[in-house]
């Protein structure tokens, strides 16, 4: 399933959040959304799972546009994992999972084989199955995002999008979820859109990264073509190397120091 | 999560078996309390009737008339309104639970209770003559003051929030209350009437009320019954509703006019009952231990609150009677305390 944007612009109260976005994103591709805080990456996610309006341009899932899509299809297809954490009241962590089958239910059907095999096997997988009869609100930080990534991984969409999913999460679990989700995609075919700000991590894991700034997509392309001293100066604002690690070879950020301040931009969101 | 892929789904491990033994012995225990507070209530009062003869009477024993009028046209619609009340303010309450995202949510946080108030005190004080028309009036003001409320918590673009439709709730209710209280002043000789309806009362009620109050009951328990697979997921917040297909917007404005048509018709009939709305839900849900199955076991569980609320109203203090919402904040309260006290659930 093909998503794309053209020439997408977002507005959020009296801000121009996001200006003129055209890129597609292939089936089982595997993407890193970079950018500085308030660029519009939260917000870009936001807009392709439907929950904001487009001001103009246009989101198309398989070159038809999102909205003529029905809100089923469209949650079948399409699954996020946002930031706000909300957490449920005396709900336990396999009824929070279990609800990420919605979608997929039919009215006064309590539950499918299929729902049941789902459920298990997102609370295998995120290990989260000696916490399934725990209330969520009484879990740790890190254990209710574990929840919250099974509850997506319940919902089964082909194209996973996840806004700083590793919130919260100890270094284990962050390499966990990253080996996960590359299974996933490598495995399954299923394409995995994530926004964060390691951009170690985003360099080693990701085949694709796009990076905003100020609203606008500044570059897009594969980590050894995008990820440049250049671009660490001009968007991220620091000076900074990309070295090699001797032993794996792996591309590794050298920070030496912030380039000095300047103005605010003026998007917000993010 | 390094867990392989490949892992093998344990579908042979039935989900929630604990919780569905809980489901399943919660239910019953409602089903055998209501049942149990029917008989009472048919059976105990100004003239004890014995339960023998009452099933006699019910079987279609002919004779003892006295007997039947007491329970065909006293005893037994005072007792199906007070489960239907029960009933309605319970569903209501949670309903505005779970749209609010509110544990604190009850049917007088949206203007409904204070609207019916208004009205009625106007009708008590200003035209004591119409107090027939109590019931409409009632009605009419707790719908004026819902519509009001989520207006006001409305906006253009963005919709209504829940956090809006609190703050609405509460600046509404804080001048309707103010409006009373003026009231209450200016016709002070009349306050025992209008406090009387403000604490709640069944005295009186036949099979008028009961007539008036089961469509709102069916037409708002269907309604929420409807609507509970998408409440179930408005709990983890409206993106995540969003994406997983539920048109957040019209639920809720579904959800909240359920609300306030089952509060409005029970304020209508029983004055004005607290903590039903507000305590029943969480009552459910940790007998239930989580959200399964809580809209029927909570309209059933506040159907049996209020009829033995009301037994206890009637009886306690014999021939005088209570406000029945005396006796679901004096009984109800304490044993919420200690659920609260005992919950493993909150923090």
């Amino acid at each position: 399933m093909t998503i794309s944007t053209h020439d997408l612009q977002v507005h959020l109260a009296t801000n121009h959040v996001l200006r003129g976005i055209d890129f597609t994103i292939e089936p089982g591709e595997l993407v890193a959304v970079l950018g500085p805080n308030g660029c519009g990456k939260s917000t870009l996610l936001r807009t392709i799972s439907g929950i904001v309006q487009p001001a103009s341009g246009s989101v198309l899932l398989d070159g038809q546009p999102l909205r003529g899509h029905r809100r089923r299809d469209r949650a079948q297809r399409i699954g996020l994992l946002g930031q706000a954490d909300v957490v449920p009241m005396m709900t336990t962590a396999r009824d929070h999972v279990g609800i990420g089958r919605h979608p997929h239910r039919v009215y006064f059907r309590h539950g499918s084989n299929e729902d049941a095999a789902a459920i298990e096997r997102a609370l295998d997988l995120c290990e989260i199955r000696h916490l399934e009869d725990r209330p969520v609100e009484r879990l740790s930080g890190g254990e209710r995002q574990r929840v919250r990534l099974a509850t997506l991984l319940a919902q089964s969409p082909e194209i996973m999008l996840l806004d700083e999913p590793f919130t919260g999460l100890d270094l284990e679990h962050q390499y966990a979820l990253l080996h996960l989700l590359e299974q996933l995609n490598r495995d399954e075919g299923r394409t995995v859109v994530v926004v964060l700000h390691d951009l170690d991590i985003a360099m080693r894991f990701f085949d694709r990264l796009l990076v905003f700034q100020e609203g606008r997509l500044v570059a897009d392309g594969p980590p050894d073509r995008v990820m440049t001293e250049g671009l660490l100066e001009s968007v991220f604002r620091i000076h900074a190397s990309i070295a090699r690690e001797p032993i794996s070879n792996q591309p590794v950020i050298v920070c030496d120091r912030p380039v000095p301040s300047r103005d605010t931009p003026e998007s917000s969101g993010g | 999560m390094t867990t392989p892929l490949s892992i093998t789904t344990r579908l042979s491990t039935s989900p929630g078996r604990k919780q569905w033994a809980r489901v399943t012995l919660g239910s019953l225990l409602v089903l055998v309390l209501i049942l149990i507070g029917l008989l009472f209530s048919l059976a105990l009062g100004a003239v004890d009737i014995p339960l023998a003869r009452i099933f006699e009477i019910i079987g279609g024993e002919e004779g003892a008339r006295a007997q039947r009028q007491i329970i065909f046209e006293a005893r037994l619609p005072r007792a199906i309104a007070a489960i239907l009340v029960g009933c309605n303010l319970a569903v209501s309450g949670t309903l505005l639970q779970a749209v609010t995202r509110n544990p604190l949510a009850d049917p007088g946080l949206i203007g409904v209770t204070a609207g019916a108030a208004l009205a009625a005190t106007i009708v008590l004080a200003v035209f004591p003559g119409s107090a027939i028309l109590l019931p409409i009036v009632a009605f009419v003001g707790a719908m004026v003051a819902a519509v009001v409320v989520y207006v006001v918590s409305w906006r253009p673009g963005a919709g209504s929030s829940p956090m809006r439709m609190i703050l609405a709730g509460v600046a509404v209710n804080a001048v309707l209350g103010a409006v009373i209280g003026l009231l209450m002043t200016a016709f002070a000789d009349r306050i025992p009437a209008m406090m009387f309806w403000t604490s709640g009362s069944f005295n009186g009620r036949g099979w008028d009320h009961v007539s008036m109050l089961w469509p709102y009951t069916l037409a708002g328990v269907g309604l929420a019954l409807w609507l509970r697979p998408q409440l179930a997921v408005m709990e983890l917040g409206d993106d995540s509703a969003t994406t997983m297909g539920v048109p957040v917007e019209r639920t809720r404005i579904i959800a909240f006019a359920a609300a306030a048509l089952l509060a409005g018709s029970a304020a209508s009939v029983a004055g004005l009952v607290g903590f039903v709305g507000l305590v029943v839900p969480h009552l459910i849900r940790l007998l239930l231990g989580g959200n399964t199955f809580l809209i029927p076991v909570a309209a059933v569980a506040g159907g049996a609150l209020l009829l033995w609320s009301d037994l206890i109203a009637r009886l306690a203090l014999a021939p005088a009677e209570i406000p029945v919402g005396v006796v679901t904040g004096l009984i109800g309260g304490p044993y919420f305390i200690y659920l609260l006290y005992r919950a493993r659930w909150l923090r």
